[in-house]
């Protein structure tokens, strides 16, 4: 009997870092190999406080989270300016560091005899001694944990961190601080694996630090992947499975030198069966979605409403941009103004893109200014650019594919309340009202597109032009004061095409000015007031693009008879 | 059309995960001849392409080439038949220069002579990637990704392409040389091709027959000409 609660106190604490950790990895895509460091600073800390200062339990606990969210918020740092297998490369070099010190700094940690005689958490002079005096501790605690993701998971500020793991450059142009986001999830993931720490500490009374290894850290990826990353429900199932099995051996009555052979034998075989029969986990991120959307009967307000922000001007000036031996840019200057619809035109290759890349700040200019209202935003990064209305669309798209269509959005819509960690927790009143308007908008968005029926499947499922009107919803949705428009139409059926003539019209109207990639001729003329014609990197032309198409030679380097 | 058509599609089913995309289709594309498959966005066109090369599965139904079945047999072996496939995305190798990708695209030519033949060719369709062949692939513009993606196809010199949006992102003058080169390797070499084109006037202008696909389904099946001189086939979508 106490075997088993003892199972399940440990099941217990796994379930609690395996769902800190898929915060990060689930819902962030971010490969953190660092979590049994976080587990183990949690855990020395706790140790450390309560034996040799005295703290009292809940309160090393406490400052044991605090200690281990600083230590994660400062190591995610170097982690942002990298990507994919480099923050992997980058915890896993954390990890070591960390497994180190635990080793050799020994007058603090105990080195690898470890440290003894954790003192036993007292509750009202009530002593935690046995497995089954600790299940309700381990118990409350987990539930808590799973909470607290839970209501991370599903808020604004979880959909951010969503879009961040599909597109990094999609969810800055949508204007979202990204160090932000990733620090202060570091922060959380850290902060909660020290409370399995502490609290595991305090559970043996004694640790030492192979329970704090890289395997440990490959052992929660294990967990969380088998178990669905970006599924909570699927960590919990994943520990109880993962931690409980291997125990069942002991009832084998095998040779004690085998057991743990056998145990990693087990183990990697479920692995291998996993990975070859269910590679997306146990319960997937989106059990039970793909239905056609509710049909929501909420009220669609006009266009008018859907817009927020007026237009302003944008002006650049001598844009200049080398690519190796490539002068993709040279020299550029153009103006957009309020209400006008200017278009980006000539051969593939001669920079339209770039241009667009430069305006936006995706790409350091070598020389030349941008002006957004007569405000030089030069130096701004992308996602300042896009908070002060200078919105993009990309020409590969670039909508969140593993998201649903509601959520891809959503997300862009700005200054949401639940974006914030402290308002999630403590002042959920006002997240929800925003959640209930900010959905309302963003139906009305889809409505407008045309892409309300497929509200609740996800983005992936859409064909490449639904793709495209979701792109220029969820442009839209970031309100606009400028939006640049990187071939809007190509891929779209002659119906939508004109249904995206109608919607820049009606964009234009409100006054938001207009950029515009396009190769289309009839849409060129329909909708363009404007156009600079561009060749090699330089603007040769520019006039109104029925002037442009009559030039003899720009229509036979482009325009064609 | 006498004899066997070069692909015959007969009843196929098809779709992503659980959502059933294409119903019931049946078409032919005969000996050189250039076929369009034209309909609205979400009809199913490029979910009808991939599930006859086989990049995904037939539900049901059946796909012949030259009379052979080749219902869900891999993209690998339908390539090695002579068919090549065009995505819509930018299919190229982006660590690889232009010329390697191109180069590629000639992996089942073995006479090096052919190989240099076809790639001059390429290079005369798009001058542009003559200037580019040693550059990487993946610093190209959008719009020259997809002219090395047809390229590649192109290498293949297949008996039957098929072609996913080849005008997608291109400058107007590139769509009437890429449809105009589309119909020289059907005139003079009996290719036949499968063309999902959402610049109905420029498909149409090459094509001999056209199918109007809507939600899965065939709606319409026309000659060319004729559907073009119809003049409202906007009216069909």
């Amino acid at each position: 009997m106490e075997f088993w609660v003892h199972v399940l106190n440990t099941v217990l604490i796994f379930t609690m870092l395996g769902l800190s950790l898929n915060l990060v990895l689930g819902f962030s895509g971010l490969a953190s190999m660092a979590h049994a460091a976080f587990f183990g600073l949690g855990a020395y800390s706790a140790a450390l406080l309560s034996s040799r200062l005295g703290w009292p339990f809940p309160i090393d606990l406490a400052a044991a989270m605090l200690i281990t969210a600083v230590a994660a918020a400062v190591a995610a740092l170097p982690a942002l300016r990298v990507r994919g297998e480099y923050v992997i490369l980058l915890t896993l070099a954390l990890q070591m560091l960390a497994y180190g010190l635990m080793l050799s700094w020994v007058e603090l940690t105990g080195g690898r005899t470890g440290l003894p005689g954790i003192p036993r958490p007292v509750f009202f002079g009530w002593k935690l001694v046995t497995p089954l005096d600790f299940l309700p501790l381990t118990a409350i605690s987990a539930a808590l944990t799973f909470l607290v993701c839970q209501r991370i998971a599903n808020s604004p500020y979880g959909r951010v961190l969503k879009a961040l793991r599909e597109d990094e450059t999609a969810t800055l142009a949508l204007g979202k601080n990204v160090v932000g986001f990733r620090v202060s999830i570091f922060a959380v993931s850290g902060g909660l694996a020290a409370a399995a720490g502490a609290l595991f500490a305090h559970y043996h009374a004694f640790i030492n630090p192979f329970s704090f290894s890289l395997d440990q850290s490959i052992f929660l990826i294990a967990i969380v992947t088998l178990g669905g990353t970006g599924n909570l429900l699927g960590t919990v199932v994943g520990a109880s499975l993962f931690v409980g099995i291997p125990e069942l051996l002991r009832f084998l009555h095998l040779q004690q030198d085998i057991v743990a052979p056998f145990r990693n034998l087990i183990f990697g075989l479920m692995l291998v069966a996993f990975m070859r029969f269910r590679p997306q986990g146990i319960i997937p991120e989106y059990s039970g979605l793909g239905r056609k959307g509710r049909a929501a009967g909420s009220r669609v307000s006009p266009l008018g409403n859907l817009v927020r922000a007026g237009g302003k001007n944008l002006v650049a000036m001598g844009l200049s941009k080398r690519f190796g031996g490539i002068q993709a840019v040279k020299g550029v200057d153009l103006e957009l103004h309020p209400g006008e619809v200017v278009a980006l035109v000539g051969p593939n290759g001669a920079g339209k893109t770039t241009i667009f890349n430069l305006l936006t700040g995706f790409l350091k200019p070598d020389s030349g200014r941008v002006y957004l209202n007569g405000e030089d935003i030069s130096a701004l990064p992308a996602w300042q650019r896009a908070r002060r209305g200078l919105v993009r669309t990309f020409q590969d798209v670039r909508i969140f594919q593993r998201m649903t269509v509601l959520d891809n959005v959503l997300v862009a819509i700005p200054e949401q309340c639940g974006e914030s960690l402290f308002n999630l927790f403590f002042r959920p009143k006002r997240v929800a009202t925003d959640e209930v308007e900010a959905r309302l908008l963003a139906l009305n968005y889809l409505e407008f597109v045309g892409l309300k029926a497929e509200t609740n499947v996800l983005a992936e499922s859409l064909s490449y032009g639904e793709q495209k009107l979701l792109a220029l919803a969820r442009a839209m949705a970031v309100g606009p004061a400028v939006v640049l428009l990187d071939e809007p139409t190509a891929g779209l059926d002659p119906q939508w095409v004109t249904r995206l003539l109608e919607l820049v019209g009606r964009l234009r109207a409100t006054g938001c000015a207009i950029g515009l990639v396009e190769h289309n001729l009839e849409v060129l003329r329909a909708v363009a007031d404007r156009a600079y014609f561009l060749e090699a990197g330089q603007v040769v032309a520019a006039g109104r693009p029925d002037e442009l198409i009559k030039d003899p030679r720009l229509s036979e380097i482009y325009f064609g008879l | 059309m006498a004899g066997e058509p070069r692909l015959n599609v007969t009843n196929l089913v098809a779709g992503y995960g659980r959502k059933q995309v294409v119903f019931d289709l049946s078409l032919k594309v005969g000996a050189g001849e250039i076929v369009a498959l034209i309909g609205h966005n979400g009809a199913g066109k490029t979910t009808a392409l991939k599930s006859i090369f086989g990049l995904l599965p037939a539900w049901s139904g059946a796909v012949y080439f030259e009379g052979k079945a080749i219902t869900n047999s891999t993209p690998a072996a339908n390539v090695r038949r002579g068919i090549a496939f065009i995505p819509q995305e930018r299919a190229v190798f982006p660590d690889l220069a232009v010329e390697e990708n191109l180069d590629l695209g000639a992996i089942t030519v073995t006479d090096p002579e052919v190989r240099r033949r076809r790639l001059k060719e390429v290079f005369e369709l798009f001058p542009v990637l003559r200037e580019r062949r040693r550059q990487r692939a993946g610093t190209l513009s959008g719009g020259e990704q997809r002219m090395v993606s047809l390229g590649i196809a192109l290498m293949v010199r297949p008996r039957l392409l098929l072609i996913d949006e080849p005008s997608l992102g291109l400058a107007p003058v590139l769509v009437q040389r890429i449809m105009d080169t589309v119909q020289g390797i059907c005139r003079e070499q009996g290719a036949s091709v499968l063309l999902v084109e959402q610049n109905v006037r420029q498909a149409l202008r090459v094509a001999d027959r056209a199918y109007v696909m809507r939600a899965g389904r065939i709606l319409l099946e026309e000659s060319g000409p004729s559907l073009l001189a119809r003049g409202q086939w906007w009216d069909l979508f």
